[in-house]
Order: C-alpha cells, then structure tokens, then sequence
C-alpha cells in the first residue's frame, strides 16, 4: 500500500512539474550536427548513365533499376535498407550520386510503415512522370503484401 | 470519467520506461542509445529512463538482425512487459536483416516476430534521430489514446 501512496506521488508531482531538463533543448541549436553527416544518397538526372554500378556494389541491396538505354531509365530506393555508406559514390564513374549532407534530414529519418518507404531517386527520358508514378505505386502494393505475408507469418 | 481517462494518459506518457534489447547485432546502435541518454542529446527530459527487467519496461527498443536463435528470447521479454506495451525498432538490420540479409540464421527483420510501433533508420542511426522519433510516438501515443479529432484544414481552389 504504501508503494502505491509513493507511486501516486511521483505521478502527481511530474504531471505538475513538467520536464526538469528543458534548458538541454535550448543548448541543442547551439550544438548543430556535424558538417560531414551523411544521410540519403541522390542522383544528378544530367550526369547519370544508368549504368547500374551502383545497384551492383550496394551491400544492403537497397536499390533497383529499370532502363532502355542511358537516356532512358529510373532508378528508386528502399530508403530503409540504405546504410548511408557511400559506396555507391565511390564507384560511379560520372560522379553522379552522392550522399546528401543536408543536417535537418537526419532528424527525420524514422517511419511507422517501412515495408512501403520507396523512393524514386532519378527517372530519364521517357520514365519522367506516369511511368515512374505507376512504377512506385507497384512497389507500394508489393510493400503493402509483403505486410500481409509477415502478418501471417508472424501469427 | 473523460477527465479521469485524459490524466491516465498524461501520466502514462510523461514517464515511458525503456528496456533496451540487442538481437544479435554489431553493438553500433546500442552505443547510439546510450549516446541518446547522455545530457547532449537528454532523453530523460521526456521523463524515460532505463530499466534493467522488461517487468518495469513500457517501451521495448531493440536493435540488430534477429538470429534465429536469438528470435524466441526475444518473444519471451515480450511477454513478459506489463500491458499497454510499444516496440521501437532501432537500425537497419531491424528492417530487413541490413549487411546481414544473405546470412541463413537471421530473419528478415523483427516484424516476422514482433508487431513494432516505429522504426528508426540508420547504420547506426543518429542520436537526435532517435529522440526524434521517441517524441514523434508519444505525440501519436497521446493522440490515439486520448481520440482528439485532428482539424481538417480547408483546401483553397
């Protein structure tokens, strides 16, 4: 009985008081992330030959690709699965993919559905606008089934 | 008895008590969250703090591939959390096995064993990106529990 008087008490006076340590968020802007952050990649449209070295060398297999020839092409990602490694920026020979820098992107990297978190990272030619749009959409139902398969699986 | 429900849930969010699980990962994200509890990036300003037992625990965090062997544990510490429990899944091995995903001992991802409430990305994911997506759940938490209607903004034509 008397563990629950405590217990009451601790909950009355934090429901009262309100965090201790709010001046912490205030230092924070003082503290920005680093300059050499690196988060999700992204690829210059001009530059980009899809020659698909960089779903070749990609550890986690995050990528994917669907192409006629180098002017027509899409490439997309599972944002999820991309480790931030740059390795794909390493081996592309026209220097068109790079890890984005950008600080306010790592603060924001978190989903409640990740079986459906694609991405279209570049679409060329005769890919811009409903292919690529129809091409996501697919991902989305395919996502969207996996989900049902694992639910299943999972009992 | 609205009013009474409504500061249940105040109380229930302002102090989430964590338990911290790693399924057979590299150790990375551990360090990440232990980097999220120091006073840089203060986790317990939403009043969280780490339990030793999954007894006490609100909020299961879990991070690595899930081994096979590693897999039934796992629902074991489930089970034993009290009721209403979340799972927050931390890195890039919990989505679908990351680096790990061509072993045969690991499953793709904690969802073939556990229903998860957020997922965090990364290898190893940022500290603030954690704290962000704790606070972003406790938001949603407070939200779903309570049942405020969100007010749908009229669209100009």
């Amino acid at each position: 009985m008397k563990k629950v008087l405590v217990m009451g008490g601790e909950a009355l006076k934090n429901q009262a008081k309100g965090p201790v340590t709010k001046h912490v968020l205030k230092q924070l802007a003082d503290h920005p992330p680093p300059e050499d952050i690196r988060t999700i990649p992204k690829i210059d449209e001009e530059r980009c030959i899809m020659c698909g070295t960089c779903i070749n060398v990609c550890p986690t297999h995050c990528l994917g690709i669907e192409k006629d020839n180098k002017d027509n092409g899409m490439i997309w990602i599972l944002r999820p699965q991309c480790m931030w490694c740059g390795h794909c920026q390493t081996y592309c020979p026209k220097d068109a993919i790079h890890i984005d820098q950008d600080a306010t992107l790592s603060y924001t990297l978190f989903s409640f559905n990740v079986r459906q978190d694609f991405d279209m990272l570049v679409a060329k030619g005769s890919f811009k606008g409903d292919v690529a749009d129809k091409k996501l959409q697919e991902l989305i139902e395919e996502g969207g089934k996996k989900l049902k398969e694992i639910e299943e699986f999972r009992g | 008895m609205g009013w009474l429900k409504k500061f249940g849930v105040n109380c229930a969010v302002r102090s989430p008590w964590v338990i911290h699980m790693n399924a057979g990962g590299c150790n990375g994200c551990d360090i990440e969250i232990v980097d999220a509890l120091t006073p840089r990036h203060d986790l317990e300003q939403y009043g969280i703090t780490l339990r030793g037992t999954p007894r006490q625990a609100d909020v299961l965090l879990i991070t690595g591939p899930v081994t096979a062997q590693v897999a039934e544990r796992v629902k074991r510490v489930y089970e034993q959390m009290p009721l209403p429990k979340f799972v927050i899944a931390v890195g890039n091995c919990c989505t679908s096995g990351g680096v790990f995903q061509e072993c045969p001992f690991v499953l793709g991802g904690i969802d073939h064993v556990l229903p998860i409430d957020a997922w965090v990305y990364g290898c190893p994911p940022r500290p603030e990106n954690i704290v962000h997506a704790v606070a972003t759940l406790l938001g949603k938490l407070k939200e779903d529990l309570i049942g405020i209607e969100k007010k749908e903004i009229p669209q100009e034509e």
